[in-house]
């Protein structure tokens, strides 16, 4: 059901002002069968994110002889939503792969990989929108697990336009509800936009301030991520030193 | 000596100052790291270098051992796909087409190598060359075929002193194999 409003006395309906984040937490090397993995879960969104290879890229005809191709798979559960989603990819999902897999290969070094594929499973096990940025973030740290060499780690976060105010990382009713919703992922190292879509419309001083804010929250997200990535090897650092 | 933990895309150093090396990168005159791990700097070749503390991608180097797949007998050559890194835990990254050349297979003469191997054997092969091809050897008692087929009836081949045979259908057959033919447990390499 519709809510009245969206933001009341300047609070989201979940309590967040404009620029706060939904509750975040990732984990690393969760999955020990696939080379390199990551558990995410941000707000009410459930990820997996497994990496295979750099291996030989099947079919054939799909390699390249100079580098190597990212093959992401977006996948949501049957049970991820509300309604029964049914199973297999639809053109949602065959896009979201897509713009995922376009996305890595900007900041993995493909190149040392000529012939190979690396491929990225995203399975996403419930959702409460910005899933794609929140799959993104989880494959991103899944690579990093995995040792394949890459310029940065990317990150992903959306902005969005509710009850005619920009604010960031919408929620399930700010996503339905909203006028606008501003996906982006960049290499937080070199702030390059590697993912960025647009849904609903904003006047060109809204989409500014939507993309400063969202680019603000990928760097709170990087932090995240790099904290979970050495959680993971706590272990190993100790020994070593 | 450094031992400094980095992440993908850290700076490490100049070009200036050192070469980059293995699990770096250059970008506009800076090494920056490629994955994660501890950053140590090779005095001797004045060189960065990443230790990775995750596991790596393998890449098939001189001098590796390997279990490589027949895919192909000919008389001068054998066809096969590299299939296993001995001593590592995950699949091959690119390249896994390799060729074990007729003078390659045995100390002795071998007339032709398709008396040697049969395809679909599993053979563990030494790596001699990667660039521009990757060429095996089994130049060594170690080396050779571990796991034969029957080619009649493709059932696992067991040797009987210095014949294989099939215990399905009785068929004897030829092979050079490694030392340990029969022994391996490929499901623990």
């Amino acid at each position: 059901m519709k809510p009245e409003k969206l933001i009341v006395d300047g609070r989201r309906l979940d309590g967040r002002g404009p620029n706060d984040l939904r509750k975040i937490k990732i984990e690393a090397g969760v999955l020990h069968r696939a080379d390199g993995s990551c558990y995410l879960e941000w707000g009410g969104n459930k990820v997996f994110a497994a990496v295979y290879g750099p291996r030989e890229a099947v079919p054939r005809h799909t390699q390249n002889p100079l580098r190597a191709i990212v093959k992401a798979r977006y996948n949501m559960a049957a049970f991820s939503v509300e309604d029964r989603k049914r199973p297999g990819p639809d053109r949602r999902s065959v896009e979201i792969s897509k713009v995922i897999s376009e996305a890595l290969e900007r900041v993995i070094l493909t190149e040392q990989f000529p012939r190979a594929s690396v491929d990225v499973c995203i399975e996403v096990l419930d959702a409460e929108a910005g899933t794609r940025c929140a799959g993104l973030t989880a494959a991103a740290v899944a690579l990093v697990d995995a040792g394949i060499p890459m310029r940065d780690i990317p990150v992903a976060c959306a902005a969005g336009k509710i009850d005619g105010q920009v604010v960031v990382d919408l929620g399930k009713e700010e996503d339905n509800y909203g006028q606008a919703d501003l996906p982006i992922a960049i290499a937080p190292r070199t702030g390059e936009v590697l993912l960025m879509q647009m849904d609903g419309h904003l006047t060109v001083e809204e989409f500014n301030k939507a993309f400063d804010m969202a680019v603000e929250s990928c760097g709170k997200v990087s932090e995240i991520q790099k904290k979970a990535i050495l959680q993971r090897y706590h272990a190993v650092d100790e020994v070593i030193e | 000596m450094s031992d400094k933990l980095v992440m993908p895309g850290e700076q490490l150093s100049t070009v200036e100052e050192l070469l980059p090396g293995e699990g770096t990168f250059e970008e506009n005159g800076v090494i920056r790291a490629a994955r994660l791990g501890f950053y140590i700097i090779d005095q001797k070749r004045r060189c960065a270098q990443v230790q990775p503390i995750t596991s790596i991608p393998v890449i098939i180097n001189k001098g590796d051992t390997v279990l490589a797949r027949v895919a192909m007998a000919k008389s001068s050559m054998i066809i096969a796909d590299v299939i296993h890194v001995i001593g590592k835990d995950r699949s091959v990254s690119g390249e896994t087409d390799s060729t074990i050349h007729a003078k390659e297979i045995a100390q002795g003469y071998i007339k032709d190598a398709s008396t040697e191997y049969k395809v679909e054997d599993i053979v563990r092969a030494k790596v001699i060359q990667t660039t521009p091809s990757v060429q095996l050897t089994t130049k060594d008692k170690h080396l050779g075929s571990i796991i034969a087929l029957c080619s009649k009836c493709r059932h696992t081949l067991v040797k009987k002193g210095n014949q294989l045979e099939c215990e399905n259908c009785g068929n004897r057959e030829h092979r050079r194999i490694a030392d340990d033919y029969g022994e391996v447990d490929v499901t623990k390499l």
